[in-house]
């Protein structure tokens, strides 16, 4: 799937819900570079693989090996099974383009999973729309924020602010 | 142990038997030595199916999701606030029940026993067993009270027992790919008796009543538990809580991939507990809400951080400049 599409193509096509006040007519945005919808941020994942000196037992994001890929069904998959109300983070994508897994190693422990697709992947929230993921490879993150009182400064990166991660 | 009461001679049973089934489980391991055991914290991060697929052996992703998360979820997330409201409800500090003094009260959880009795029958029903046959005797005796009873009070000739809770509404623990949950309900207590008596928990977090019925900027400044506060003040709503606090602002700057909208950096009120206060990013939502406008919402970010880009980058473990080159937000 090549060819960009509209909201409406999209939610017709996989059945999923979009909330009525988002607009559906205009094509969806597709890009390779880092988006985010909602808490949820795609991450093109060459990005990362960049050498970090942050001491010896730093390791950048990397995908397990051997990898465990799992292909997206056209109805799509749940990248993040969200809060209250479960709104959940569809990924979808035309059958046989793109795959799934969520045997990834982040050292920052916010990785959902990774992607890999050979065309258009989108990502669907009811009260975010579509966005579009263009052919490549992509990690996904959700968010955090600080938690408690104190954070810990330290060149040990193991050790970081007590977090707590943000749903929808 | 034949003269302690009968609560405390219970305990000790269950103790004992937990004990040695957790010696058999050990003993398992290494006699197993092929399969790669991995760490709860790794298996954590991969789902069941994908941890199996990947090598990691079946013993392992059972002990995270037959026995961290069912633990964490009945445990962590239901008994604690339960506990606490409990403690509360009677006046007396609550904090560990499972005493062995003469004095304090020994509570069976029955129902809530599954996040120990699940896990050994798990482990068994897969084949992973190794346990003595009196001891699997003696599981099933408490299979059967956590398949059928609430909390419980044992005494000579006398057993206090409580109902079940007749509503209970969690949501799933973000992040969890094992079926973890917590408990939320806005609308009331997260967990109610027929009696009337309950926890409310928004989220997770146990909170008093005014949080769900009259949160306010002085309650929430008064409120010395920082996740209570939390809870409250999303209740309030941010732009409220920020304008009726009079937080200072630190800097603000456009929003990376969102246009028309501000990250903006306060400093948060110094907190009455101990520990230096940190800075609250304050975003505005990608997409609109049906009436048009757009949510604004705070996120609690270290001290330590300035800049607010930088603040956004550091809530998705990235730098600033990575986080600036963000195409697009929703």
């Amino acid at each position: 799937m090549l060819t960009t599409l509209t909201l409406a193509d999209l939610t017709a096509r996989t059945g999923l819900d979009i909330l009525g006040h988002i607009e559906r007519e205009v094509t969806i945005p597709v890009t390779d570079g880092i988006q985010a919808q909602g808490d949820l941020l795609v991450i093109p994942i060459a990005l990362l693989a960049v050498e970090k000196s942050r001491g010896w037992s730093w390791r950048n994001v990397s995908i397990a090996d051997p990898p465990r890929w799992h292909w997206v069904p056209a109805a799509g998959i749940e990248a993040l099974r969200a809060g209250t109300g479960g709104n959940p983070h569809t990924l979808v994508a035309d059958p046989g383009t793109c795959r799934w897994t969520t045997g990834v190693y982040d050292p920052e422990r916010l990785a959902l999973g990774a992607l890999t697709t050979t065309g258009i992947a989108y990502l669907i929230h009811p009260e975010h729309g579509g966005s579009g993921i263009a052919p490549g490879t992509y990690l996904i993150r959700r968010q955090r924020e600080r938690s408690g009182s104190t954070p810990r400064f330290s060149s040990f990166p193991h050790a970081v602010d007590r977090v707590q991660y943000i749903v929808d | 142990m034949g003269l302690w009461p009968l609560a405390a001679r219970l305990a000790a049973l269950e103790d004992g038997l937990r004990s040695r089934l957790d010696a058999r489980i050990r003993r398992a391991a290494v006699a197993w030595p092929g399969s790669w055991g991995a760490g709860t914290g790794t298996v954590s991060m991969y789902g069941p199916e994908d941890a199996v697929l990947s090598g990691i052996s079946d013993r392992s992703v059972v002990a995270v999701t037959a026995g961290q998360s069912l633990r964490g979820t009945l445990i962590g997330a239901v008994v604690a606030p339960l506990r606490a409201a409990l403690g509360q409800a009677i006046g007396e500090d609550a904090e560990d029940d499972r005493l062995t003094a003469a004095d304090g009260t020994i509570t069976f959880r029955g129902q809530h026993d599954a996040a120990w009795v699940g896990y050994y029958d798990i482990r068994r029903r897969s084949g992973f067993g190794g346990y003595a046959v009196a001891d699997l005797s003696e599981l099933d005796a408490w299979a059967a009270l956590a398949r059928s009873a609430g909390w419980w009070w044992p005494g000579e000739g006398l057993c206090v027992m409580a109902e079940r809770p007749v509503e209970v509404h969690t949501e799933p623990l973000a992040g969890s790919h094992h079926g973890e949950l917590r408990l939320h309900h806005a609308d009331g207590p997260a967990v109610g008796f027929t009696d009337g008596f309950g926890a409310n928990v928004l989220h997770g977090t146990p909170v008093p009543e005014w949080v769900l019925s009259g949160p306010t900027v002085d309650r929430i400044r008064a409120e010395l538990n920082i996740e209570v506060r939390r809870s409250a003040i999303e209740r309030l709503g941010w732009d409220a809580y920020v304008r009726g606090a009079g937080m200072a602002l630190v800097a603000s700057s456009p929003d990376p991939g969102n246009p028309g909208a501000e990250l903006q950096l306060y400093d948060d009120l110094p907190s009455k507990g101990w520990g230096a206060p940190g800075r609250v990013l304050v975003v505005t939502n990608g997409t609109p809400e049906p009436g048009g406008d757009r949510r604004r919402y705070g996120i609690n970010v270290p001290g330590n951080l300035d800049d607010p880009v930088g603040a956004a980058a550091w809530t998705y473990g990235l730098t600033g400049e990575l986080y600036a080159t963000l195409v697009r937000r929703t």
